[in-house]
């Protein structure tokens, strides 16, 4: 079929096949993960590693990341699978929204896009911590953590640690898990497409007439763009010209929380309505972290 | 113990999709095509992702057809709709390859083609050094603009650079710009840069994604309300489309 489609056709699917393909080690690492944990590591151990009081738990969770450097895709199947463990959702949460930048890999790969602007570094690592733990400990005050949480039909609520170990079991574990998760991310990546397709960068551009917009704008580009945060750097570094630093740093900081991509797979573990909460919580926090670090600092 | 076939076949159907994107992934390594979808920083991740998924496809099937080895965990393998997606987007992509994106994907993505200070930074120490202008690349000459804007100290240096046309409504009918993507992560992030080509149209004439390696000098004009350097085209020749179309370093 080459050569027979429009150009914007055969661009999108090539954009499409480009976020599929560039996630997918990155979620096959993170369901393999997931199947560990779920067959070779018993609740009593997760349990043990997050400490039950409430800021305990969350700091762990926001620096549990540094040991898994994956795409903010792979950390998906990993919280749920905490969630299934016994973990608290809020704490799962924090994992969720800090990992993909508290990760050598990125932080590293920051630092060699920003070394000219060090303090950006900083403030993208100290703001993701921020945000992480405030809507930690705020999802952690609910009163009832189940409504949290997504019901599927995913049927494995019951699985415990099995002695002896089945290799097969496992498989199926991670084969179950590696559909679901490409699959969502395959609409995500449908409707990242999309959007870029149709709309012209310019239009964002243009929407940075003040501060608080370019801030604005530049979240709205990593909302759209939905790449891993351990290229993001670059991509934000091309735009020094033309956006303040802290509309960078609302890019650098936001994109890895919320993007479309992780939307469609987070709506695999947490409720519609946490969610909407979640989007509303990160939203916040980036534009009033962002803007006073403008005012004070940048 | 005996499985309800509607759950086993399921099963069956995962393994087949995993034995299916596993090779699709292992193909598009091998024959380069995963150079126009990915940095190829990334790539050997691609191939590691396909022989991870054969060895996982391929022992599912197994033990889906020798029954005595099979756990049934009464989960649920997965809903109709997942697979019927992953199908879908595993067939299609198995009948659509991809390709280097276009001029379309260009003008909806340039912010002004000499912008891009992002990978540049990097190398612009680099092309300094290089004493034959002409072995400068694309992205070499779009760094020195970006670390020394000043378009007058290019005058007169010879240019030698490949890349495709890209016909832009803000340029006179003479003018098209030589221009490349250059991408972080994967085809999502890509992004255009180029420099301005003069020619006579009485000729020459240039369509939209034809790629051609020129030579010419560089002049200063000004275009769009700046002034800008630009290459005066002396020769070109048409040349395939390369298996790498991407201005990464």
């Amino acid at each position: 079929m080459d050569g027979i489609l429009p150009q914007i056709v055969q661009d999108g699917v090539t954009i499409f096949l480009g976020i599929v393909v560039q996630a997918t080690p990155f979620i096959l690492l993170g369901v393999v993960l997931s199947a560990i944990l779920a067959h070779f590591v018993s609740e009593k151990v997760i349990l043990k590693l997050f400490p039950k009081n409430r800021l305990g738990g969350i700091l762990v969770a926001s620096l549990v990341g540094s040991i898994f450097p994956v795409c903010e895709c792979g950390n998906v199947p990993v919280a749920r699978r905490l969630i299934k463990k016994g973990v608290h959702p809020a704490t799962a949460l924090t994992f969720l929204l800090a990992a993909p930048v508290m990760n050598p890999v990125v932080i590293f790969a920051t630092w060699v896009a920003f070394s000219f602007m060090p303090g950006l570094v900083v403030l993208r690592v100290l703001f993701t911590l921020i945000i992480a733990w405030t809507v930690g400990i705020i999802f952690s005050f609910h009163p009832n953590p189940k409504e949290l949480i997504a019901h599927g039909k995913d049927g494995d609520d019951h699985f415990h640690t099995v002695h002896p170990i089945k290799p097969f079991a496992f498989i199926q574990t991670i084969a179950r898990e590696f559909s679901e998760m490409l699959a969502i991310l395959s609409i995500g990546a449908f409707l990242a497409t999309t959007i870029q397709m149709v709309l012209p960068r310019e239009i964002l551009l243009n929407l940075g007439g003040s501060t608080l917009m370019a801030i604005l704008a530049m979240m709205l580009f990593a909302f759209i763009i939905s790449v891993c945060a351990n290229v993001d750097a670059f991509i934000a570094l091309s735009y020094v010209n033309l956006f303040p630093a802290s509309a960078l740093l609302g890019f650098l900081v936001f994109g890895p929380m919320i993007d479309i991509k992780m939307l469609t797979l987070i709506q695999k573990v947490y409720s519609k309505k946490a969610m909407i909460f979640i989007v509303l919580l990160v939203t916040l926090l980036t534009v009033l972290l962002t803007y006073t670090a403008h005012i004070f600092l940048l | 113990m005996k499985k309800s076939l509607p759950e086993k076949m399921l099963y069956l159907l995962l393994s087949i999709i995993m034995l299916l994107y596993g090779g699709y992934l292992i193909f598009i390594y091998f024959s380069g095509k995963v150079q126009l979808l990915i940095h190829p920083d990334y790539a050997i991740l691609t191939l590691i992702s396909g022989i991870a998924l054969l060895g996982l496809g391929g022992a599912g099937f197994m033990a889906l057809m020798t029954q005595k080895h099979f756990s049934p965990t009464g989960a649920h393998p997965g809903t109709k709709v997942e697979l019927l997606i992953i199908g879908i987007m595993i067939i299609g992509a198995l009948f659509i390859h991809p390709a280097p994106l276009s001029t379309s994907t260009a003008l909806v993505r340039k912010s002004g083609l000499n912008d891009d200070a992002g990978i540049s930074r990097r190398a612009a120490p680099v092309a300094r050094f290089i004493i034959n202008s002409e072995n400068r690349r694309l992205i070499e000459w779009v760094n020195l603009f970006n670390q020394d804007p000043e378009p007058s100290q290019y005058e007169g240096e010879k240019a030698k650079v490949s890349g495709f046309v890209l016909k832009d409504d803000n340029l006179p009918q003479n003018y098209f710009i030589i221009a490349r993507f250059i991408l972080s992560c994967c085809a999502a992030d890509a992004r255009p840069i180029g420099i301005p080509v003069h020619f006579d149209p009485a000729r020459q004439t240039f369509e939209n994604d034809q790629w051609i390696e020129l030579q010419g000098e560089f002049f200063t004009t000004e275009l769009d309300g700046e002034t800008v350097p630009a290459i005066e085209l002396n020769r070109f020749e048409n040349i395939p489309v390369p298996e790498n179309p991407y201005a990464n370093l």
